[in-house]
């Protein structure tokens, strides 16, 4: 029991000096003098202490006393009467101890019981209420065991035969079943249980500065009615006697255990509710569900009456029309065929068409080609030799130019000759002179045509005639010889060193072979084929060197053909090539094969007539068809070349911006490692204090901040000063001024976030803030709950002023509000509305007094009506923003009319809230002014506190450009604006696609828009649409804004027309980023 | 058999979002196994592999699955008793404003929106709303942006719109042929339509009022926390949410944020 131990010892010291004094009276005076009677007293004095047997005690000792003092002195003479005196005496000192020791056993019980009840009514009191299982663990355990002086605690509930952890005191959970051991003895046995003299590692009592080792552990179990309901374990540094804990743990455990079985009741309850809340939707869902279905069969059961009469209807005719049908199809089958088979021709013949029409074209340029070159010398000479300078032209010249054009002139004779020839071949005009030719003759003939060109180039020339060669073959002498004539003209022109032989071979098929060799330049195989045609030599660049029309070869296959044979090349490149014209040895009329080109026209294609290995159409066909394919695959590449424009031009952006970036990151990173290498020793009054009111200065320019500290010292503030946000941002905590002046352009971060994180912190919310820098955001700092804004430079008066209003602002208590409103009796009601304690409010009744109003005084908020006698609240909003001397509180606008979109548009810039008057307007309007009073305690959207929070320093890249922002939510508008703004862009705002249209009909100015998807009238991307349609706005850059996140979303806004998209809800910075790569350079 | 049908339908939803972006994974699963078992019958499947190969390889098939997946059944001014509280104790508050956005989610086939326009209407309110009505389904989008019901239904809509306070006749607000009555354009001025997914998609707009009725019963409770969350975000301070006759905001994690306006209404106050 843990009553407290006072003090005995007087007490004791007491009993004895009083024993000691009676009897030393008793000693000294006569026997008769009943002084024994007072050796009652020390008796009757030990009730007061609290060993039950003490009493007896002290009698035992008083009687030894009073037999002393009868004694004593021992000469005394003891009259009997004396001696039964004091055996009356020593009975009444004996039944007084009897008394004495009854009291005080009533007593100790008395104190047990109350000890315990007292317990118990802790413990109930700890439990009242609709407690959790937890809590009513936790809050047991703690009063039990501060109660008992217990130092360790835990408590477990008993489920289906398995301990719980509900809560621990000093003790971390620990209830895997394996730990149960002795808890769940006791929970399945019900007996409490109390070990003693636990070891030393058993368990530790700890403290920040110590630990110790329980000595006792007591498990008892918590009954509800009889039931255990889990077991109560508790560990104590102390040992001895625990029986009375015992017995508050036995009657404290039934409140416990009571507690603990409703908290589990009420917890199966909520389960059960919420059960039956999932049933009630479950079965709402199957209600619905069958709507539909029954819905759908209802349709379904009309659509089937109707369709089955239709289908009855039906049915017959289709009987009827059956029958015409299958005649029809037949002849409509047989139709089909012939139109396809027509179909075919015709595909045929316009292919054919085609490809003749584009020989044609192509001989035809080849041929003016090659007729213009000639007379394009033979032009230019003749005019000079026409001209007035031909008179001063010495004799050689004027021949050599004759003779150029003469060369010229021969050039075209043959070269129309060779047209000529050729057209007739191939047209089929061929006169066939056909006789018996003698092979030697040919061949001499040839021979010695060529053998002084030999001569004349240094070539060697040979002749062979291989062994199976016939004597003589009948065919048309004069065409064979052209074709061998062409052939080793050829062969000679083309060769600079080295022969030309001429074989002469049988074969078995009745032909003979001219295998003309040469040594010379050779053709590349892939234009071995191309030499053949007209005009084509195998380089384009050879007939410069070479000469010659381009037509020989051509001339020369058709005429083999002609023969009866082919012509075929054989050739490597840098060796020589070998002609070969194999011609038939008995040519007859009829065998001469009719040009297949022939009626393909005149351009006609060598190629065709050759029989030889190499197909030529095919390259033709292919080439062709190739045409469209390499214009499609050029359209292509222009397109592949846009979109590698694009790309660079996308991959330029990136590069911009990265550097850009990365520059931007190094600063900030240079502006860190500059603000944290620069110990932030703050200036100022921090150390010696003059004054009780201390003022922050925030100011990087040192000499106004030095200029600012004087005036502090002058008006009785001590003064502090910083340079960067970041250590005001500090000291405004460390030091909890009782004032800030604060500047906008810091070199770490913009006044306006400091101010804002100032307002944001509970701990500095309350410093009044004014605001001293150049006029470019007074409403916003206003709005963020700053005291004032002087305009930089500063007046010596104003700063007195801004001293002032900082000081006014300290000694506000309560809450100011100012109403406006030119109707009295409303101004009358609606401040008897708003009374309340802490509430101050002055009423105005127009625009002059409201100015008058709050230029001189600072309100916590303001209730305006728009319809003054004086002016508009518009104009009363407009002065007030105008900034200077007056503050500007928050607004809420409680008007009688309705607003135009226009009006509430222009509203909104300076209040968030207006109120209409109607039925529950008063209710609104306390709600929102109650809201205002305590603004800084309530916090702000956490998206619209992130915006503000990441507001930034002015930025180069925003500084003056247009952003045209299409959105109709206020709230965004609002965010949006407070981020953009501040970095230097100016934002136009229009409310949905359509406005926006007008407006860029109106202004084009625009850098970048950033377009909501989601609005009224026009929506977000049919406004992209029509943007994308104008010409003059086709590169003007896009970012949609959308609450829809998905891949497919994505891809219409792209399609749309939209640069880029941002997923709602905003991340600011990925937006400024998107900004910065989409802001035209 | 069960078993397996679960990994099915499980295969099919998750199919579903990554083919076609429409997120029904956290539907209620027996709703969506009783709505997937009659769409197997429509399509003539015989297990849900079948339908999703179906729904997977042709977009038309997973458009007509849309209106599966979805419970379209609405009708005018259901349930009177709740546009009568709207009158009586949302309106009045909304009047307040200079200008009112009110959102109905999980518009269906529009009768929701319609009747809430007439209500506007007539408490001539409309002028200064604008109603933003969002679903997933774009055909039913494209129903309710139509206003066009079919004749044989109107006479319960009147019905209903009479018990629920109405202050004329419907038929002051639809134009009538033979077979359909067509609701006044003038009314469709105020309304947006838009396709909008409370399962993927995040808040547009501040809204006042926001309806969303009979449609937190399809989803499992976690989305149902997250369409309440996005409700929380878009309405303004004291803003009003309605809910359907059986939903309860109750076990939802906005359960602290909002306070009860109309208990049997399931209309309820943001904080």
């Amino acid at each position: 029991m843990i009553i407290e131990k006072k003090d005995e010892m007087p007490l004791f010291v007491g009993i004895a000096v009083l024993s000691a004094l009676i009897f030393g009276v008793d000693v000294v005076t006569e026997l008769g003098v009943a002084v024994w009677v007072f050796y009652i007293i020390p008796v009757t004095l030990s009730v007061f202490q609290r060993n039950k047997y003490l009493p007896v005690f002290i009698a035992l000792v008083e009687m030894v006393l009073i037999v002393l003092g009868t004694f004593l002195p021992l000469d005394n003479v003891i009259p009997l009467r004396n001696v039964i005196n004091r055996s009356f005496g020593v009975i009444t000192i004996f039944a007084t101890a009897a008394l004495a020791t009854q009291v005080i056993g009533a007593r100790i019980k008395a104190q047990g019981l109350a000890w315990l009840q007292e317990g118990n009514a802790t413990v109930a009191k700890d439990l009242l209420g609709e407690q959790s299982v937890e809590d009513v663990g936790r809050n047991a355990l703690y009063a039990l065991a501060r109660y008992v002086d217990a130092q360790l605690g835990a408590i477990h509930r008993l489920e289906r035969g398995a301990l719980t952890w509900i809560g621990g005191y000093a003790c971390e959970r620990n209830d895997t079943p394996a730990s149960a051991g002795l808890a769940l003895e006791v929970a399945s046995h019900g007996e409490p249980l109390v070990v003693r003299e636990l070891p030393d590692n058993y368990a530790a009592v700890r403290s920040t500065v110590g630990q110790g080792q329980p000595r006792t552990l007591i498990l008892a179990p918590v009954r509800a009615e009889g039931r255990i309901q889990g077991v109560v374990e508790l560990a104590f540094l102390r040992q001895g006697d625990f029986s009375d804990v015992l017995g508050l743990l036995a009657g404290a455990g039934e409140n416990i255990g009571v507690a603990l079985r409703s908290a589990m009741y009420r917890e199966h309850l909520r389960d059960l509710l919420e059960e039956t809340q999932r049933q009630s939707e479950e079965l709402q869902t199957q209600q619905e569900e069958l709507r539909v279905s029954n819905e759908e069969l209802e349709e379904q059961g009309r659509a089937l009456r109707e369709s089955q009469q239709r289908l009855e209807h039906q049915q017959t005719d289709l009987i009827q029309s059956n029958t015409q049908l299958e005649e029809h199809t037949s002849r409509l089958e047989r139709q089909k065929r012939d139109l396809l088979k027509a179909q075919h021709a015709l595909e045929i013949n316009a292919q054919e068409l085609h490809r003749a029409n584009r020989y044609k074209s192509e001989f035809l340029a080849n041929m003016s080609h090659e007729l213009r070159t000639p007379l394009n010398s033979s032009l230019i000479l003749s005019q000079m030799l026409a001209g007035p300078k031909s008179v001063t032209m010495a004799a050689e010249e004027i021949q050599r130019y004759a003779r150029t054009i003469h060369a010229s002139n021969s050039d075209l004779l043959s070269l129309i000759n060779d047209i000529l020839d050729l057209s007739k071949i191939e047209a089929g005009h061929v006169d066939m002179d056909t006789g018996v030719v003698s092979l030697n003759g040919l061949l001499e003939a040839v021979r010695q045509m060529f053998e002084p060109i030999a001569a004349s180039k240094n070539l060697g020339f040979r002749v062979i005639v291989e062994n199976n060669a016939p004597p003589t073959l009948t065919t048309d002498r004069s065409k064979l010889q052209q074709v061998l004539k062409n052939l080793l003209a050829n062969a000679f022109k083309f060769t600079e060193q080295g022969e030309v032989t001429l074989t002469v071979a049988g074969s078995s098929d009745g032909r003979v072979s001219f295998a003309v060799a040469d040594t010379g330049i050779g053709i590349p195989e892939h234009q071995q084929d191309v030499i053949f045609e007209a005009f084509r030599q195998a380089d384009g660049t050879t007939s410069r060197k070479y000469g010659g029309t381009g037509l020989g070869l051509s001339i020369s296959r058709e005429l083999t053909r002609v023969l009866g044979g082919e012509l075929r090349v054989r050739s490597t490149p840098g060796q020589g090539s070998t002609f070969t014209a194999e011609v038939s040895a008995q040519l007859d009329q009829a065998t001469i094969a009719p040009s297949p080109s022939a009626p393909k026209g005149a351009g006609a294609t060598p190629h065709d007539a050759s029989v030889s290995g190499q197909p030529s159409g095919a390259p033709a066909t292919e080439l062709a068809a190739a045409r469209p394919a390499a214009v499609a695959a050029a359209g292509g590449a222009t397109e592949a070349g846009a979109a590698a424009r694009a790309g660079t031009g996308a991959f330029s952006f990136a590069d911009h911006a990265l550097p850009r970036n990365s520059a931007a990151a190094a600063a900030a990173a240079a502006a860190d490692s500059v603000a944290n290498m620069v110990p932030a020793a703050p200036r100022g009054d921090v150390q010696d204090r003059q004054f009780d009111r201390l003022v922050l200065v925030i100011e990087d320019d040192q000499r106004f901040a030095d200029i600012l500290y004087e005036v502090a010292h002058e008006q009785g503030f001590d003064c502090v000063l910083s340079a960067n946000g970041a250590d005001a941002l500090r000291l405004a905590r460390e030091l909890r001024p009782s004032g800030i002046l604060l500047d906008i352009g810091l070199p770490d971060q913009s006044g306006l976030s400091v101010l804002d994180q100032i307002k944001r912190d509970p701990a500095t919310r309350h410093i009044p803030i004014h605001m001293i820098s150049v006029a470019d955001h007074v409403q916003t700092a206003l709005e963020l709950g700053a005291v004032g804004y002087a305009v930089k430079p500063v007046a010596r008066e104003e700063l007195i002023a801004a001293f002032a209003k900082v000081e006014e602002k300290l000694q506000t208590r309560a809450r100011r509000i100012l109403v406006v409103e030119d109707d009295a009796t409303l101004r009358e009601s609606i401040a008897l509305l708003l009374q309340a304690d802490d509430v101050e409010i002055t009423m105005c009744g127009t625009v002059a007094q409201a100015l008058e109003a709050v230029a001189t005084h600072t309100f916590d908020c303001m209730v305006m009506d728009l319809m003054l006698p004086d002016a508009s609240g518009y104009d009363l909003l407009e002065q007030m923003a105008s900034g200077g001397k007056y503050a500007f509180p928050p607004v809420i606008v409680y008007t009688g009319r309705a607003l135009t979109r226009d009006e509430e548009t222009r509203l909104r810039r300076y209040s968030r809230s207006i109120i209409i008057k109607g039925a529950k307007s008063p209710e609104r309007l306390v709600d929102e002014v109650t809201l205002f009073l305590h603004r800084v305690e309530a916090s702000l959207p956490p998206d619209q506190q992130k915006l503000l929070l990441q507001a930034r320093q002015r930025d180069a890249v925003f500084e003056g450009r247009r952003i045209l922002l299409v959105e109709d939510d206020v709230r965004n508008i609002f965010a949006l604006s407070s981020v953009l703004e501040p970095l230097g862009a100016e934002i136009i705002v229009t409310r949905n696609g359509r406005e926006a249209l007008d407006f860029l009909a109106r202004d084009s100015a625009v850098d970048v828009v950033l377009m909501d998807l989601m609005m009224p009238e026009m929506d977000g991307l049919t406004a992209t649409r029509e943007i994308r349609k104008q010409a003059a706005l086709r590169d003007l850059p896009i970012i949609a804004l959308t609450a829809k996140a998905m891949v497919d979303d994505r891809k219409n806004c792209l399609d749309a027309g939209a640069n880029d998209y941002i997923a709602k809800p905003i991340d600011i910075d990925k937006l400024v980023s998107l900004c910065r790569v989409w802001m035209p350079k | 058999m069960d078993a397996i049908f679960d990994i099915e339908l499980k295969l099919l939803l998750e199919g579903v979002y990554l083919r076609y972006q429409h997120d029904f994974r956290g539907y209620a699963v027996s709703s969506m196994r009783r709505r997937v078992q009659q769409a197997m019958e429509h399509f003539e499947c015989a297990s849900v592999s079948q339908l999703q190969e179906k729904v997977l390889h042709q977009p038309a098939i997973f458009a007509q699955m849309l209106q599966y997946f979805t419970v379209q059944v609405s009708e005018m001014f259901r349930d009177p008793t709740y546009f009568r509280a709207l009158r009586e104790v949302v309106v009045p508050v909304l009047k307040t404003y200079p200008s009112v956005k009110l959102w109905v989610a999980g518009c269906s086939s529009g009768e929701e929106v319609w009747s809430l326009a007439i209500l506007l209407e007539e408490e001539d309110l409309l002028s200064r709303s604008l109603i933003y009505a969002t679903d997933i389904n774009p055909d039913a989008l494209r129903a309710a942006e139509s206003g066009i019901y079919p004749l044989d239904r109107i006479a319960q809509f009147s019905k209903n719109y009479r018990a629920a306070g109405g202050k004329g006749s419907l038929s002051d607000y639809y134009t009538s042929n033979l077979h359909d009555a067509r609701f006044d354009r003038r009314l469709r001025e105020h309304v947006v339509f838009a396709d909008h997914s409370l399962a993927t998609d995040s808040v547009f707009s501040e809204v006042h009022f926001i309806s969303c009725r009979n449609v937190l019963i399809y989803f499992n409770r976690e989305l149902q926390n997250r369409a309440t969350a996005l409700f929380h975000e878009a309405l303004v301070r004291r803003g009003f949410l309605g809910l359907g006759s059986k939903e309860s905001l109750r076990y939802t994690g906005q359960a602290a944020q909002f306070v009860e306006v109309d208990r049997n209404e399931r209309i309820y106050q943001r904080l």
